[in-house]
């Protein structure tokens, strides 16, 4: 009696289902030590029932969770996993191990719409920030978001004219250039402080929201990488290239639409709510397929969504020094946890072959 | 056997800036069931170029193309992935994918969005990569694959697909000799046993000649030459599509071989294999096998029954007698340099620089 497909699946699924739950552990585990580990370490019991110590000390650590620790931890797993799926995809539609939610010039069209917000009508809206702080913060992720989605707007136009994923890829460098570029020459002309405003803006972080702002970025983000779950079928047949996806009968245009256009999203909703967050879309997809060994992506999405969460929650942990008054910007962790990823990885597959 | 596809007057070429360019004009041919169809021609001729028309990937010019009776523009997505299935020379970027799992998405215009594999689509999977003879891969990522293999693999995806037809362009190319065969013999299997109609092109004119059930011809002239390969080589077509390449066909083999320019000659007595190879060495230096009346004094002779001797001989001097051709060839070598009026007849130098008899 022959094997069959299905008891070799049931022999390797063990495993992965296995790897799954860890995943899910250290998501939860990196997750709870956000809320636990910062300039103040509110003790385990806090979360576990244990009634002790005094009322007051309860309610400064329900504050200090409750304001700034749980938005933050949140607003961390949706950027993570939003981020890492976008590389993914666009890894896998552009073949290309360096793609990353960066390359499509979005993260560079919300710059350049923040750039305007802060450093052209920056002496203007002074005013405004002092007095309407809430509005001065609502304007610059309006802006961020609008820069990006006209870059994607942009990118999305260009890839119905041309065949093939090369061009768009060319093109959404060099929009990314002429953006930075029009960002220095606003940054010439910029005052002092505002330059500074926009360079802080600039360093990315996933401390900026209140609660509910950052409810509504998880429902934005996160949601909808729940959804593209159900694209495993899809960049398995993309994967494959454009000819053997259209002879087995998938849409490519559309199909190639769909992926530009939904990584697209998450970059600009994350890059609005938080900045540019480098590194965590290119290198986690790299990270997943060397620990699970699978090129197959239905099972990739689920395992990148949750190493993204944990690697961004780990770099939040990281960047806030427990124990200590300073942080670092998010982005230097995430520079320091993903080049040398992405550097370990391409040597030890350059020694495999 | 019945027609599976057909197309008639049909004009292959790109859409490019609003201008149409015509690749290959007034093709006509037929492709029938449980055939293996080999499209030979030279580069650049228009063979990719009509293979990803009959693909649907590239929309004709002009004329219709039919699938099983059906009009192949007239098909949506899924009808024609039930119809046609390919192997391309597109690289499958996907390094850690698995063999089976590669197949499997050759069940993709079977299944569901999400790609629910059911018991069937399992069973129809394995049963391709058992014809294709790649089962005891099954679980290898396609980077520890040989290239045989990978071809293997392609195939076996072609073949979960469960298509009537299937189109491989240039399958045997960077494969090794046995490589190659070994795919060929594989193909003209499942032509035979499991009445696939297969369209494939290739470079490799000795192995089409002997595997394919039928050749498509593709040349500058305009239309395309089909027939059985014999046929074809009866008509004198095959030779003609490669005039003044430097290739020529062996009548005594119906095989294709180099065409060494011969200027000079010698005489060789002798027949049979050993014959065969010395005049093969000799022309590969541009020196012709001459008749048994050929004047010159210096000559060749070959005894011998089990071993072969070869001698070489000026008048009735023996200058090298050896049991291979290498020696023979060195001596001939020298005496060239020495003089090299002795290989030269003049008369038939000049009359007929190129014969080869």
């Amino acid at each position: 009696m022959r094997p069959t497909l299905i008891s070799v699946k049931t022999r390797i699924f063990p495993q992965k289902n296995l790897l799954f739950l860890l995943l899910l552990f250290l998501v939860a585990l990196s997750f709870l030590a956000n809320l636990v580990w910062g300039s103040v370490n509110i003790p385990l019991d806090f979360f576990f029932g244990g009634v002790q110590g005094d009322e007051w000390q309860r309610e400064i650590h329900a504050n200090i969770v409750t304001r700034t620790r749980l938005p933050q931890a949140l607003v961390a797993t949706g950027a993570g996993m939003s981020l890492a799926l976008a590389g993914l995809m666009l890894q896998t539609l552009f073949r290309n191990p360096l793609a990353g939610p960066s390359v499509l010039g979005i993260s560079s069209g919300a710059s350049l719409g923040v750039a305007f917000v802060i450093l052209l009508a920056g002496p203007q809206l002074s005013t405004l920030f002092r007095h309407f702080a809430l509005w001065g913060e609502l304007l610059v992720i309006a802006a961020a978001f609008t820069g990006a989605l006209l870059i994607l707007l942009l990118i999305l136009g260009t890839s119905l004219r041309l065949p093939g994923t090369l061009g768009i890829l060319i093109i959404g460098i060099m929009v990314g250039y002429l953006s930075s570029s029009l960002v220095s020459m606003l940054k010439f002309f910029s005052t002092e402080t505002d330059l500074h405003s926009y360079i802080i803006w600039g360093l990315g972080s996933f401390a900026r929201l209140s609660p509910q702002r950052a409810v509504i970025f998880i429902l934005l983000a996160g949601l909808p990488s729940l959804g593209l779950l159900a694209l495993g079928k899809t960049l398995n047949l993309m994967a494959l290239g454009e000819n053997y996806a259209a002879n087995l009968g998938l849409n490519t245009a559309k199909a190639r639409i769909i992926i530009l256009l939904v990584a697209g999203y998450l970059t600009a909703v994350v890059t609005a709510f938080c900045g540019p967050i480098a590194f965590i879309g290119m290198a986690v997809p790299h990270l997943c397929k060397f620990l699970l060994r699978t090129g197959d992506h239905r099972t990739l999405l689920p395992a990148t969504l949750l190493l993204g969460a944990a690697t961004a929650l780990l770099c939040n942990l990281a960047a806030r020094l427990p124990g200590m008054d300073a942080t670092l910007p998010i982005n230097s962790v995430t520079a320091f946890v993903g080049a040398p990823v992405i550097i370990s990885l391409i040597l030890s597959r350059r020694f495999q072959h | 056997m019945s027609t599976l596809l057909n197309f008639n007057q049909l004009t292959t070429g790109y859409l490019q800036n609003r201008k149409t360019q015509e690749v290959s004009t007034q093709l006509s041919a037929l492709l029938r069931r449980g055939e293996l169809t080999c499209l030979l021609g030279a580069n650049g001729c228009g063979k990719s170029t009509l293979l990803k028309s009959l693909c649907g990937f590239l929309p004709p010019l002009s004329g219709h193309i039919q699938i099983n009776g059906r009009p192949l523009e007239m098909l949506n997505r899924k009808e024609r992935a039930r119809q046609i299935a390919v192997v391309l020379t597109d690289r499958v970027d996907n390094p850690l994918l698995t063999v089976a799992e590669m197949v499997a998405l050759g069940r993709s215009p079977h299944t569901n969005f999400l790609g629910k594999m059911k018991p069937a689509d399992h069973e129809k999977t394995w049963t391709a990569m058992e014809m294709a003879g790649i089962a005891h891969k099954r679980e290898s990522p396609l980077n520890q694959l040989s290239d045989g293999e990978r071809q293997k693999a392609l195939i076996a995806k072609a073949l979960a697909q469960d298509t009537p037809l299937i189109v491989l362009d240039e399958p045997t190319a960077f494969l090794d000799l046995p490589a190659r065969v070994s795919v060929m013999h594989l193909l003209r299997k499942l032509c035979k046993q499991h009445e696939k109609s297969i369209l494939l092109t290739t470079h490799d004119l000795d192995l089409a000649l002997q595997m394919a059930d039928r050749l498509w011809l593709l040349g500058k002239r305009p239309g395309i030459m089909t027939g059985a390969p014999e046929d074809l080589l009866l008509q004198g077509k095959l030779q003609s599509l490669f005039e003044n390449h430097g290739i020529e066909m062996d009548p005594k083999t119906g095989l294709f071989q180099v065409r060494h320019s011969c200027f000079q000659k010698l005489r060789v007595e002798g027949h049979g294999y050993p014959y065969v190879l010395l005049r093969r060495a000799l022309a590969r230096h541009g020196i012709a096998p001459a008749p048994a009346n050929h004047p010159h004094p210096l000559h060749v002779k070959i005894t011998g029954h089990e071993v072969p001797l070869f001698h070489l001989h000026y008048d009735e001097t023996s200058l090298v007698q050896s049991p291979s051709i290498e020696p023979l060839l060195q001596k001939i070598f020298l005496l060239m340099k020495q003089d090299p009026s002795l290989f030269q007849d003049h008369k038939h130098f000049y009359n007929n620089p190129n014969s080869v008899q």
